[in-house]
């Protein structure tokens, strides 16, 4: 600090007439005073400027220390910020693997229900037999319907079949 | 230092002082003595007073000595540090990486195959194995409740006793308990099993293991194949596909800690695994289940021990149907017989010979022959199936009761070198190109290599042979106008959604338009019934609405005991077209070895009849303008 206490200093004797004093002291004490007031001047004259000058730098370092804890902070918000969205990611690739394995599982019983072997052994459980050899009804040009062959119970072949490939 | 010298005496206050003394004195004691006293520098105290002698060491040696010893350690220690910095670097390199990374495989989901109308006919879930190690659990108690835990879930599969069995047989340190379990299923599991173990580390684990789903189960399995442990194919479409099918598998990095666990955000060089692409089939599966379904029916009804067939469109030769049914076999052990497995045609092959003479202009349906009831070539002498004296029959009448004697004297006219030019373009004796494994040529003898009596048996089909892939092209090239399509059975593959065309077979003309048409409509004979003079082979293989065009065979098989012709035991074969006035479809029927007695048309022909009805009803066919013309088999019943 500029500000120095002038306490240290041991002050000169009030007297200078002190008849037990040499003149070579007495000069001393002379020069001590004259020391003293200079140093004891200039130093009550500078007393505030070092202070003000210091006050002046002062927004200067606060200004840094926001700088450098804003940037702590930001870093921080950001970094937590990237870890949330870390495990919200990683949630989601754990929800879309499940969903995933979900829409697999659901295919695969589609699937399965969906099978050729199974509907028909289903179908057979109802009841049904193949149409077979079935007569067939045509719509001619002249908007005639025609019968081809003789119709009869599912699973047996008509009658017509026999002759001639078609028959008509 | 000085107060931890082994056997110092007691820490007390003067000691210490007495013991500095002491060593202020040795220091002095060895600057004095060092030349000659040497041994001493090791006492502290300096109580021993005897004096060693001088000892008698060359030191300049002693130091030379030294320092070649130090050189040489130092440079091997050199040599060695070059070597592991430079020679050997990376692979300490590595093997720190291993150490202290893991690459995960991320394996590619396989392809799916689908029937030509998109069904999936053999597609892949992700399925979960559950595993253990036996040597982590910490009492029998824990493996009682595992093994009760398994039982109760997947029982009668797994059954608890089982997997005891395999936690304490002690035989291998890691043991699958059960495979091919849904995810779910396998989380719910390893759910209860949690509450059970205790430890640090869980001795019950998952493994990821897909499963290769086959809808239709058997009825395709001989088409398709399977795969195997390792997910690649093992048969069919599987093994033929499988680099397509299999992808690629990618990989991720990964730093793990001293126990082996992955730590989170280490995840580096990822590669995404490449799915396997799609295989677009022109099988149509329910086609394909019925075709399967009445070739059982139809060899078990004709008393055969198996048989095949196949369904081929006319237009582009795609096969929408392919089955093969052995009585007793599994499909894993019958295979895909329609391609892998030639046999002898017998009369159906006939039409190369009735095509020869077409394509020459010898014949017309009409034109008239003398048949006998025999004919002698070669030196051997060949019936007809059923006896006759000389009767008068029409070419049509020869080719629809499939006559010998008829064929061969019409082989006659055509000539040898006719014949086996001809019998080059029917694509026998070569691979029919259709995209499956195992894709058999079949045997056509070149003419150089015929015998006397070869001339006297191609022609009637015997002699050579040929799968059913083979004999369903030959008929679609007559069904096609005279141009053969090679054979396909897959329709396109796709990768990343693009859909490629599978490469074709060049078409090859085997007849001319005429002669194809000529033949295809005196093919219609065959299915003729009505009286003797009119019944053709097969009037069983009629369809109600539509006509007809077919040939029935039956070929003697070789019987392996003797080497010769078997009395008894024949291949019974049809060949068809549908409907004959606007061919759509062609259907190749084989029944191996059906009971004694039984031919083509008794057998395979009603086979043939349930097959296209089905088929021409499935596909919406419409049904022929009118129906077929009767032609006169026999001009006269004996001369």
């Amino acid at each position: 600090m500029t500000v120095l206490s002038t306490s240290r200093i041991r002050p000169a004797p009030a007297t200078e007439s002190d008849s037990e004093v040499s003149p070579s002291a007495q000069r001393a004490l002379r020069r001590r005073r004259r020391r003293q007031a200079r140093m004891a001047h200039d130093r009550l004259n500078t007393a505030g400027r070092p202070v003000r000058s210091a006050l002046i730098r002062v927004p200067f370092a606060v200004a840094l220390i926001a700088v450098l804890g804003g940037g702590v902070g930001g870093v921080l918000y950001l970094n937590t910020k990237t870890d949330e969205s870390g495990i919200r990611t990683v949630q989601a690739r754990e929800e879309s693997a499940q969903l995933r394995l979900e829409i697999e599982a659901l295919g695969r019983s589609i699937a399965q229900l969906n099978a050729t072997p199974r509907i028909a052994a289903e179908a057979k459980e109802l009841g049904l037999v193949p149409a077979g050899d079935a007569a067939i009804l045509v719509v001619g040009r002249d908007g005639q319907g025609r019968l081809i062959g003789t119709p009869g119970p599912a699973g047996q072949h008509p009658a017509g079949a026999a002759a001639s490939g078609g028959g008509h | 230092m000085r107060d931890g010298r082994p056997g110092s005496p007691g820490r007390r206050a003067g000691a210490t002082t007495a013991v500095r003394a002491a060593e202020a004195r040795q220091g002095a004691d060895a600057t004095r003595s060092r030349r000659r006293e040497p041994s001493r520098a090791g006492s502290v105290r300096g109580r021993r007073h005897g004096r060693a002698k001088p000892p008698k060491v060359n030191h300049r040696r002693r130091g030379a000595f030294a320092l070649v010893a130090i050189l040489l350690a130092l440079s091997a220690a050199t040599v060695k540090l070059v070597m592991i910095q430079t020679v050997d670097a990376s692979a300490y390199a590595a093997k720190a990486a291993a150490q202290r990374d893991r690459t995960i495989v991320l394996p590619a989901t396989r392809g799916t195959i689908y029937d030509r109308n998109g069904t999936p006919l053999a597609f892949t879930v992700q399925g979960r194995a559950i595993a253990a190690w036996p040597a982590l659990f910490t009492s029998d108690a824990e493996r009682h409740a595992v093994a009760d835990i398994l039982g109760d879930e997947l029982g009668p599969d797994v059954t608890a006793a089982k997997v005891f069995g395999q936690l304490t047989d002690g035989k291998s340190t890691y043991v699958y308990l059960a495979r091919g379990l849904l995810p779910a299923k396998a989380d719910q599991i390893m759910k209860r099993i949690s509450d059970v173990v205790t430890g640090d580390r869980s001795p019950v684990t998952t493994e990821r293991q897909d499963l290769r789903q086959y809808p239709d189960g058997t009825v395709t399995q001989s088409l398709l194949g399977a795969t195997g442990w390792d997910g690649h194919g093992t048969g069919g479409i599987e093994i033929k596909f499988d680099s397509l099918l299999s992808g690629t598998d990618g990989s991720r990095t990964v730093d793990v800690d001293a126990l082996g666990n992955a730590m989170p955000g280490t995840q580096r060089d990822e590669k995404d695994p490449v799915d396997g692409g799609d295989v677009h089939l022109t099988i149509d599966a329910d086609l394909q289940y019925t075709v399967q379904q009445m070739l059982r029916d139809g060899v078990i009804a004709s008393g055969a021990v198996g048989g095949s067939a196949l369904v081929m469109s006319v237009k582009d030769a795609e096969v929408y149907a392919m089955a093969s049914y052995y009585q007793g076999k599994k499909p894993a052990q019958v295979g895909n017989r329609a391609v892998t497995s030639p046999f002898e045609p017998g009369s159906v092959a006939k039409v190369i010979t009735f095509g020869a003479a077409l394509e020459k202009g010898l014949i017309t349906p009409t034109t008239h022959f003398a048949v006998p009831g025999e004919i002698e070539m070669g030196g051997h002498v060949i019936h007809d199936a059923w006896p006759h004296s000389r009767v008068g029959m029409t070419a049509t009448g020869i080719l629809a009761k499939s006559s010998n004697v008829g064929t061969l004297m019409l082989a006659q006219q055509v000539g040898p070198d006719a014949f086996a030019a001809e019998l080059t373009k029917y694509g026998l004796g070569q691979k029919s190109g259709i995209q499956l494994p195992a894709d058999s040529a079949g045997l056509v003898p070149p003419q150089s290599q015929w015998s006397s009596t070869t001339f006297a048996n191609l022609p009637i089909g015997q002699g050579l042979s040929m799968t059913l892939v083979q004999m369903a092209a030959m008929y679609q090239g007559i069904a096609n106008g005279g141009v053969r399509i090679p054979p396909t059975i897959v329709a396109g593959t796709s990768k990343d959604g693009t859909v490629t065309a599978v490469p074709r077979g060049k078409p090859v003309r085997e007849l001319s338009s005429k002669a194809a048409g000529t033949l295809l409509d005196m093919l219609r004979g065959t299915i003729q019934g009505g009286d003797i003079m009119h019944d053709g082979t097969a009037p069983s293989a009629a369809i109600n609405g539509y006509q007809v065009a077919g040939k029935t065979g039956t070929a003697q098989q070789v019987d392996k005991a003797c080497g010769c012709y078997s009395d008894t035991k024949v291949n019974a074969t049809f060949a068809g077209i549908v409907p004959a006035d606007h061919p759509q479809f062609v259907i190749a029927i084989m029944l191996d070895a059906p009971r004694p007695g039984s031919e083509g048309g008794t057998s395979a022909a009603p086979l043939f009849h349930d097959i296209a009805a089905y088929t021409m009803r499935a596909f919406d066919v419409p049904p022929s303008a009118g129906p077929a013309p009767i032609y006169d088999l026999y001009t006269n019943l004996g001369e």
